[in-house]
């Protein structure tokens, strides 16, 4: 548990739209996925997930629909939609320009 | 499409439910599953799922406020909740509402009449451009001489028109008869109003000629009743007052004019003894972009010319132009706009025990309102829930309200002493209801304030601990306030009724002259077969008085031609040989000679009228006490002489009259209204009236007569009357009193309309401060009991309870007379004989407010001595 980090604040949306870009998923997997990718580091908790889930959901960006998971019980999947897509991208690049920006700056005060 | 949705997840709500449940249940499996995979067994995998999940319901709930449809649901949800709560409470609901429905229904009524008659533009076409040209120096009316100018000369008016007064007269069509009351008018009257006949046409320049053909337009109204709509109407020859009209025209069903005319005659100006007087009305409409000031300026040269060729009189300054509209509401402007504000100050008492009642239910809702906040209930989501309350209640109150108002409106209306211009335009209309509606909203955010304030200031931790009696001393403060606030309004009110009930008696304690105890008046508008020679009216006079003498119980009875107090006649007169002792408008009577002897007015010096006064004898004069100081001071006026119709040495009125000898004077007696000073003026035998002034003016006798053992008196002088002739129309029989009492119908109308809203004003706040006092007492049930284990004495708990309520009523007393002291000189214009300050007013109901918050305290504290000292010791 030391070696997760928080997240900063409007990632957890960023990471879910990233998550769900190649294939639709149960919240549950959204979860792992993001564990697991960053090897344990970032930790969703249930408590931001679901909230954030039903918030994109209303923004538009995912749908969700109910599905079989793995072993043939329901669950409810979410999908990246077409305005997902271009808010991912958004994000995305946002995110680089930010994180390029810190970056640049943490050297500087090194140096 | 997204509203769509989001109105389809309103009603899938259930569903929704279920699915986030379902969800949230998937996670936690999968969790178990991983968890038992990791080496767990089931009963422990299970829980520190549950554990590494969190807070379900709070997660479910922050779920539920990010899904579309949230506001919507919850607003639903809080609506059913408030609901519920309402009915849980129905003695809270039903107190609230009535209060509410009260204030609602007393502004709604009230704003109806405002608006109807204040704020309405006028029932004609463009009616901002109209104006009623008057006289500033002299009364309101012009001279005939002055219309003419006016209306030939000036450059700014579109149309002009002049009309006089209304008069009852005979309509004959064929064998048919019906009472109908005509206006005569001129030409210009129509197009200045904007009205055009929808069937025949106006008057012709050849009718109002002096002698031309005799023509009558009817109202629609008279049209319908009298000629049945016939079509053939036009044309028809009709019996008017004796003489042959044609029905020439038929005006629009919309019209409707401020005299309560069915048909209207032309107005001829031939030079009489009226045209000569100050009596003709004139309207004018002004040409399209004319202002009124523009209009003024012009009419200062055109009044310049007027006074260049016929002269001017001393104190004439030109011509005054009065919108329309302005005119005809001035005289009850004042009147409307304080019982509007009453009826304001009303609702606001209304609100604030609503309010109250609020506080004191959320005070006692605390704990589970603590208990809701720690299980995550948003602030927000709790106050949107009281607002809700407080806009179910708003609703329901604003409901009653109208309903209310509805009745009160029929009241009111009909209660109203003035003439509207037409009482149907005050109605529940939709500005009426508009205003209801903001109001009621108004005043739910008002109360709903309260409950806010309430909520936010809410110290969860000691709610919680201490429970609800000790957290509530915040809401006790604001409660306080509340009620201080109300008293002071109370008393703002209790004040203004105070001072106009003051008016209304200084004006009954008005001298009227005679003794109107057991004294009736008859009125009767003479048929032209009596009223066509002075001999005529006297032969009638006689016989009608002879047959009211041998009524049983009367002791005397007189005639003359105005009715006391109510109505005046007045000409010019002047002092024989003296042009300086000249009175323009010196008040005249006819009278029989036992007239003085009747009314019982007093007879100061020589002798009354007697039989032996004829048309052939001395021409005699009795004077006023007034006008004998005024004209002779303390010298003797018998025996000198006065001119009747003379004025600085000039006749008026084509009258032309010997000089009469002064034979008697005779106490004042009031001419018309309480509120008038007594004016001077002369009498002279009904034998020695002068024939042009009778067959234009006094076509009316009104009959006095002394009578005791009243039962069926009144039938019985009506009866005497038609025993002389069965057609003579008697237009009303009534005991003096009640003459009096409705010539001060107005100031009545206020102060009764006012006291009413004071007194409503005062129980509500006695309510609060019942209320507040009650609530007090039960805090300290506590502290009572242990006083009176350790040995207080009833009187002393009496005394410590009421002196809470009493210390609480004396800050709103201070208030309420400071806000009295600044709000009572808006009604110094409907005050008589008593000051908008005056201290004796200001104290006498600073008194009355105090004790019946006295008895409004006393109640909780008689309450409070019973406290059983274990009982109240084991409490809590």
């Amino acid at each position: 548990m030391e070696r997760s980090v928080d997240l900063l604040q409007g990632t957890l949306d960023l990471l879910i739209l990233k998550t769900l870009d190649p294939e639709p998923m149960h919240g549950w997997g959204i979860a792992q996925r993001i564990q697991q990718v960053s090897k344990d580091v970032l930790q969703v908790q249930q408590g931001s997930l679901y909230p954030a889930l039903y918030r994109l959901e209303r923004q538009g960006w995912i749908s969700s629909e109910w599905g079989a998971s793995e072993n043939n019980r329901r669950a409810k999947y979410y999908r990246l939609t077409k305005s997902g897509r271009k808010q991912l991208e958004r994000e995305t690049t946002h995110w680089q320009r930010f994180s390029t920006a810190v970056a640049d700056i943490l050297q500087a005060a090194s140096s | 499409m997204r509203s769509l949705r989001k109105f389809g997840a309103l009603f899938h709500k259930e569903r929704a439910e279920q699915e986030l449940d379902d969800e949230m249940r998937f996670h936690l499996e999968k969790q178990i599953e991983q968890n038992v995979a990791a080496g767990m067994s089931a009963e422990e995998a299970r829980y520190a799922a549950l554990r590494q999940f969190g807070p379900v319901e709070a997660i479910k709930e922050e779920c539920r406020q990010n899904r579309a449809a949230y506001f919507a649901e919850t607003l639903l949800a809080d609506l059913r909740f408030g609901v519920r709560q309402l009915r849980r409470n129905p003695g809270f609901t039903a107190v609230a509402v009535i209060t509410l429905a009260l204030g609602i229904g007393a502004n709604t009524a009230m704003f109806s009449v405002i608006y109807g008659v204040l704020l309405r533009p006028l029932p004609y076409p463009q009616p901002n451009r109209l104006v009623r040209l008057t006289w500033p120096g002299g009364n309101e009316d012009l001279t005939a001489e002055q219309f003419k100018f006016y209306h030939d000369h000036s450059p700014v008016f579109e149309s002009t028109g002049a009309y006089r007064g209304l008069s009852t007269v005979k309509l004959e069509i064929g064998k048919s008869v019906h009472w109908i009351r005509t206006l005569p008018v001129t030409r210009g009257f129509f197009p200045a109003l904007g009205v055009n006949p929808v069937m025949g046409r106006n008057f012709t320049p050849d009718e109002e000629r002096s002698g031309g053909p005799e023509a009558v337009v009817l109202t629609h109204e008279l049209w319908k009743s009298a000629f049945g709509s016939a079509p053939n109407a036009l044309g028809r020859q009709v019996q008017l007052a004796d003489q042959s009209f044609t029905v020439v025209g038929v005006l629009p069903a919309w019209f409707k004019f401020v005299d309560p005319a069915d048909a209207f005659v032309p107005l001829r100006f031939t030079g009489s003894s009226a045209d000569s007087g100050s009596n003709t009305s004139a309207i004018a409409r002004l040409k399209p972009g004319v202002t009124l000031s523009k209009a003024h300026a012009a009419m200062a040269i055109v009044f310049k010319e007027f006074a260049g060729i016929y002269g001017s009189h001393p104190g004439e300054v030109g011509v005054a132009l009065i919108p329309y509209q302005t005119f005809l509401t001035g005289g009850y402007r004042p009147s409307l706009l304080m019982l509007f504000g009453a009826v304001g100050f009303l609702l606001v008492i209304a609100c604030a025990n609503v309010a109250s009642l609020l506080l004191a239910r959320s005070a006692s809702r605390q704990k589970e309102i603590s208990v809701r906040l720690a299980l995550g209930a948003s602030r927000l989501r709790l106050l949107r829930q009281f607002f809700m309350e407080s806009i179910l209640l708003a609703v329901a109150g604003g409901g009653a309200g109208i309903v209310a108002a509805f009745w009160m409106l029929n009241g009111l209306v009909s209660s109203i002493p003035w003439d509207l211009l037409a009482t149907d335009r005050i109605e529940l209309s939709i500005p009426v209801l508009v205003f209801a509606l903001l109001i009621s909203l108004a005043s739910s955010v008002a109360f709903g304030l309260a409950s806010f304030f309430q909520t936010s200031r809410l110290d969860l931790n000691s709610a919680l601990k201490e429970g609800w009696s000790r957290a509530g001393g915040g809401h006790t403060r604001m409660r306080k306030a509340i009620v201080g606030a109300q008293l002071a309004l109370s008393l703002m009110m209790l004040i203004g009724a105070a001072l106009l009930i003051e008016s209304l008696h200084n004006l009954y304690e008005q001298p009227t002259g005679f003794d109107s105890r057991s004294l009736y008046a008859v009125v009767t508008p003479l048929e032209r077969s009596h009223a066509a020679s002075v001999t005529g009216v006297w032969n009638f006079d006689q016989a009608v008085m002879q047959h009211m003498r041998a009524v049983p119980g009367v002791k005397s009875a007189a005639v003359i031609n105005e009715m006391p107090v109510a109505s005046q006649f007045n000409i010019p007169v002047q002092r024989a040989g003296h042009l300086e002792d000249s009175i323009g408008a010196m008040q005249f009577r006819t009278a029989s000679p036992d007239l003085f002897a009747t009314m019982h007015v007093p007879l100061l010096r020589g002798r009354t009228f007697t039989e032996a006064d004829t048309a052939a004898s001395q021409p005699v004069i009795i004077i006023s006490e007034s006008l004998a100081r005024e004209w002779w001071g303390s010298q003797n006026p018998i025996g000198d002489q006065v001119i009747l119709g003379m004025y600085q040495g000039q006749s008026f009125a084509g009258l032309t009259e010997p000089p009469r000898t002064v034979v008697g004077v005779v106490g004042d007696v009031r001419a018309m209204g309480l509120d008038v000073p007594m004016q001077p003026t002369v009498y002279i035998p009904v034998t020695q009236a002068p024939g042009n002034l009778m067959s234009q003016w006094m076509r009316t006798a009104v009959f006095l007569v002394r009578a005791v053992g009243t039962a069926g008196v009144a039938a019985a002088l009506r009866r005497a009357v038609a025993d002389v002739d069965s057609t003579q129309r008697v237009t009303m029989t009534q005991p003096m009193t009640e003459v009096i009492a409705g010539t001060v119908s107005r100031p009545r109308f206020n102060s009764i309309l006012l006291g009413l809203f004071a007194s409503l004003a005062l129980f509500l706040s006695a309510l609060g401060l019942y209320g507040v006092i009650s609530y007090w007492v039960t805090q300290r049930t506590h502290e009572i009991g242990i006083r009176m284990a350790l040995g207080a004495q009833k009187s002393d708990i009496l005394r410590m309870v009421i002196g809470q309520g009493i210390k609480l009523t004396l800050i709103g007393v201070t208030i309420g007379i400071v806000g009295a002291f600044g709000l009572t000189r808006f009604l110094s214009s409907l005050l008589y004989g008593v000051k908008p300050t005056d201290p004796l007013t200001f104290m006498a109901a600073s008194l009355a407010l105090l004790l019946v918050a006295l008895f409004a305290c006393f109640i909780p504290a008689r309450r409070a001595t019973n406290v059983d000292p274990m009982v109240a010791l084991r409490w809590e």
